[in-house]
């Protein structure tokens, strides 16, 4: 029996990395989807009539069909009322055994209004393929677990380039403490925003892998490929994609110096990455140029109704934006469903926490010059959304919600992690316990969000707390049951816990197994329960990605 | 992992194929499974494009119905009367809304989506419009038609003119300026008052009411309602043409003259004149609601909404029939009276309405 596993070998594959991150990450979106109701993600039912109408060929937007409520499509009947399940919408208190059954048979032709008509196809049309060959709460569940797959995929490409960093420990710790439990949420419904911060974070992290192993950039492939993929994708999901993906390049060629910089555009490999993104892009940028000269509405809702606030000056709007940008924190760590259920506040308290720390950190690193990628994606989080809602305040109103900046705050951390590389961890006693603790506290946020959204649809939430409500009379089950759903939750945030403390300190594990021998009264249960903690522990190291840093003391101190 | 070994014992050694091969499983499940629809259940998405004025309405009368068929849903966009009937008619929505009724050759095209029977128009309530004023000292106010159109084309400017003056014996009126407050754009409301004109104003343009004011008619504002209301009570001197729901218990009203009869902007008179007012069958068009302006009150917004007599669709046609049942109901008249401060069209009116949707059908029935 072994009591904890050896320093990983580097020369594990990128392929094996990926593969067993995708299957980890798959699982946990996976869970999320099925345990949320169908359609409870935010505009989920604008995007699925979207999915299902570009899958069955409604790719542009005919003259005639756009309308001041959005654009109408032809789906079949089940997608096109997907707006029915919207009984607990906005309504903490209510179940979601409210919405009614989505019947397989309900499959005639009809018309379908979805506000996401001028959105780039591609993403739809991957997700949409499971109505063609589904129906009814299937053919959702098929839409939602693609959606789910592809987040994982890039996350997995983003956290496996972040393994051919000289010295990746930190960086990879910082993507894991920006996989906040919204992240987590929104990777798995039906909405480009999910693809967009993984492919933002893909991005980012293949392309800081590039320019720190600029000199040997044919053991990076991999990441370039990534870069690449990431590129293409974010041309083609929304037309704001291509912001965060400059922003991302922005904060990356910020953290190097020139002279690396300079020597990765030189080289044969990058160049030829970039000029095969180039048609990827360049179709994107088609999309949006088809767009802005798309048929105008049919109808033109009347002032005041499209926007509420028409009089209000442009250069208030942008100050309106910068005002309410710490507002939008407990949007970044957890508000779920229609922005009714926010995750527990000690969930908030504890990631404002790890928000606090991720932002005074780099003004600890010196020289200060090294944490310029810091300020620059800092500043790019504050000002860009305030400058694009500002260019959509005439027409739309404040529309703005946290999720949006969801990419620009992965790319904050993941700075943040290049910067601490600097920093050397100590592996003392001390240190090693307030890391478990921290690994703890952060298997159980995790937990408690995932159960606490869990028992908004089950039971809701209401003055007097409901929790005995989950056992006794639970009066929506999500498929496989609530119970079953967080136990298995449970099992993945504690093996990626175990993970994570592994790659900090390798060599030694978040918990002993021999303590659980300690545990019990009689040789049965101590039996019982060792099997049972091996075969967890064994069962959790396979699941995630090996730590490439050899290293038994941490990386030195590059002061 | 080797290849060599058997595949049973490879499977019991990896827990990332046991987990490989549970995920599937588990998701096979999950999509195998799928519901029926329980027979007689009315489903579906209903899509309406309509005037604007209809929205809240619509809201109000979508409560109701989707508590009575929680397996339904229905969009309903204010783009205004005419695109709401261009899309039926080509198909882009299953009704469609406005202030007035379909005229013979809208609803007689036999070449629209409607088929060869083509559409029909029904009222589904009344707002009445009430001229709203800020004048503190002043409770009661009359007006005719031509005092009122000349106030709004700003020829009458100051509240003690003398035709003013001459319709309220014993009302001291203030010598201060007029200051209209109206809505810049197309408007319901708007249309009401021109229609009122057109009717009672002797002089007046002939031609279709229109649903805008004329270019440089004073008091001119892009606002939303609310605001334009808040502004009212903030002015003194102010005037304003404002829906029932809008002016409430807020605001004084002025009484309207009406062929020789001035009405009091209330509830109660704007019913007796719906009561008295005569329920206009047009074969092949629809139902027409009129109002008796010697009986009471009779400015106000009549809203019609347009269907198909005829869709491809069996679950649609019903659809359409529960929700126009529903529309017409008591229950959905209160609801439209409760949240919107509509009124019912006439029990004649509604039972020759009630009596056309149900002569909506499918293709095939």
């Amino acid at each position: 029996m072994r009591t904890h596993k050896a320093a990983p070998d580097r020369t594990v594959p990128p392929i094996v990395t990926f593969l067993r991150t995708f299957l980890f990450l798959s699982l946990v979106f996976s869970i999320w989807s099925v345990a949320t109701p169908l359609m409870a993600f935010p505009d989920e039912p604008a995007h699925t009539i979207k999915a299902a109408a570009v899958v069955r060929g409604q790719i542009l937007i005919d003259d005639g069909t756009s309308f001041g409520h959005g654009v109408h499509v032809r789906v079949p009947s089940y997608i096109a009322n997907l707006h029915a399940q919207d009984c607990y919408k906005f309504r903490a208190d209510k179940t979601a055994d409210c919405a009614p059954a989505i019947p397989g048979d309900d499959i005639y032709e009809t018309i379908g209004v979805t506000s996401a008509g001028s959105y780039n196809p591609m993403y739809y049309w991957i997700v949409g393929l499971p109505s063609l060959i589904l129906t009814g709460s299937p053919a959702l569940y098929g839409m939602r677990l693609v959606s789910a797959l592809l987040s994982a995929a890039f996350y997995a490409a983003g956290f496996t380039a972040l393994t051919r960093l000289r010295q990746p420990k930190f960086p990879m710790i910082f993507a894991g403490l920006a996989m906040t439990p919204m992240v987590l949420f929104l990777a798995s419904g039906i909405n480009p925003n999910s693809l967009e911060i993984a492919a933002t974070m893909a991005a980012f992290a293949g392309f800081v892998v590039t320019l720190d192993n600029v000199h040997r950039l044919s053991q990076v492939v991999p990441a370039i490929v990534t870069v690449v993929a990431s590129t293409i994708v974010l041309a083609n999901t929304r037309q704001v994609s291509l912001v965060w993906l400059l922003c991302a390049f922005a904060s990356g060629i910020a953290l190097f110096q020139r002279h690396q910089i300079a020597a990765a555009f030189k080289s044969r490999l990058i160049v030829t990455g970039m000029l095969l993104a180039v048609p990827g892009v360049l179709l994107g940028l088609l999309w949006i140029y088809l767009m802005l000269h798309a048929p105008a509405n049919a109808g033109v809702a009347p002032e005041g109704i499209a926007n509420p606030q028409p009089d209000v000056p442009i250069y208030r709007a942008f100050l309106t934006m910068l005002e309410k940008s710490p507002e939008f924190i407990p949007q970044y760590i957890g508000v779920m469903g229609w922005l009714d259920t926010p995750v527990p506040m000690v969930v908030i308290v504890f990631w404002c926490l790890i928000f606090a720390v991720t932002l005074l950190l780099p003004l600890m690193v010196k020289p200060r010059r090294i944490a310029l990628g810091y300020w620059v994606a800092l500043a790019l989080l504050i000002i860009v959304p305030a400058l694009l809602q500002t260019s959509l305040w005439r027409s739309m109103g404040f529309i703005w919600q946290g999720r949006y900046n969801l990419p620009l705050v992965v790319v904050l951390f993941m700075s943040v992690g290049m910067i601490a590389r600097l920093i050397h961890l100590p592996t003392d006693g001390v240190t090693k316990t307030a890391a478990r603790v921290m690994m703890g506290a952060l298997a159980a946020c995790q937990i408690l969000s995932f159960v606490y959204v869990l028992r908004r649809y089950v039971v809701g939430v209401f003055e007097v707390s409901s929790w005995p409500s989950m056992i006794s009379k639970p009066e929506w089950q999500p498929p496989f049951g609530w119970v079953v759903l967080t136990i298995l939750y449970s099992a993945l945030m504690l093996a990626a816990s175990y993970r994570v403390y592994g790659l900090l300190f390798p060599g030694s594990t978040l918990f002993s197994v021999r303590r659980f021998r300690a545990l019990g009264t009689t040789r049965d249960r101590l039996t019982g329960a060792k099997d049972r903690a091996t075969s967890l522990t064994q069962d959790a190291e396979t699941l995630l990605p090996e730590s490439t840093d050899s290293s038994p003391t941490g990386p030195r101190n590059h002061r | 992992m080797r290849f060599s070994r058997p595949l049973y014992s490879v499977l019991r050694r990896s827990a990332t194929w046991r987990a490989i091969i549970a995920a599937t499983l588990s998701a096979a499940a999950l999509t195998a499974c799928s519901a029926t629809s329980p027979p007689g259940t009315i489903q579906g998405a209903l899509t309406g494009i309509g005037n604007s004025s209809q929205q809240s309405l619509v809201a109000a009368w979508a409560k109701g119905w989707k508590s009575e068929n929680p397996a339904s849903s229905i969009a309903y966009s204010p783009d205004g009367m005419d695109a709401g009937k261009k899309a039926l008619f080509e198909g882009q929505a299953y009704f469609a809304a406005g202030p007035e009724p379909l005229t013979m050759d809208e609803a007689s095209n036999p070449q629209t989506q409607c088929g060869p029977q083509g559409a029909i128009s029904i009222p589904t309530g009344i707002v009445p419009v009430g001229i709203a004023y800020n004048l503190e000292s002043v409770r009661t106010l009359r007006l005719d038609a031509e005092s009122l159109k000349k106030i709004f084309d700003g020829e009458i400017q100051k509240w003690n003119d003398a035709s003013i003056k001459a319709q309220n014996p014993g009302v001291t009126l203030p010598p201060i300026d007029i200051v209209p407050i109206l809505e810049d754009g197309p408007s319901d409301s708007t249309f009401a008052i021109n229609s009122y004109f057109a009717r009672e104003a002797v002089g007046s343009a002939n031609g279709d009411p229109s649903s805008e004011w004329p270019e440089g008619t004073p008091g001119l504002s892009k606002s939303r309602v609310i605001d334009r209301a808040d502004k009212l009570d903030d002015t003194p001197g102010g005037i304003s043409v404002l829906e029932r729901g809008i002016i409430g218990a807020r605001f004084s009203t002025a009484d309207l003259k009406f062929g020789d009869v001035y009405h009091p902007f209330s509830g109660d008179s704007a019913l007796a004149s719906i009561k008295s007012g005569e329920t206009v069958v047009n074969e092949g068009v629809g139902v027409e609601q009129k109002m008796d302006g010697a009986s009471g009150y009779s400015l106000a917004v009549i809203e019609y909404q347009y269907f198909c007599r005829q869709y491809r669709n069996a679950a649609i046609a019903e659809l359409v029939r529960s929700w126009g049942k529903s529309v017409l109901s008591i229950s959905g008249q209160k609801a439209a009276n409760l949240y919107v401060s509509a009124l019912a069209p006439s029990e004649a009116t509604v039972e020759a309405s009630l009596g056309l949707i149900g002569t909506v059908r499918s293709a095939g029935e």
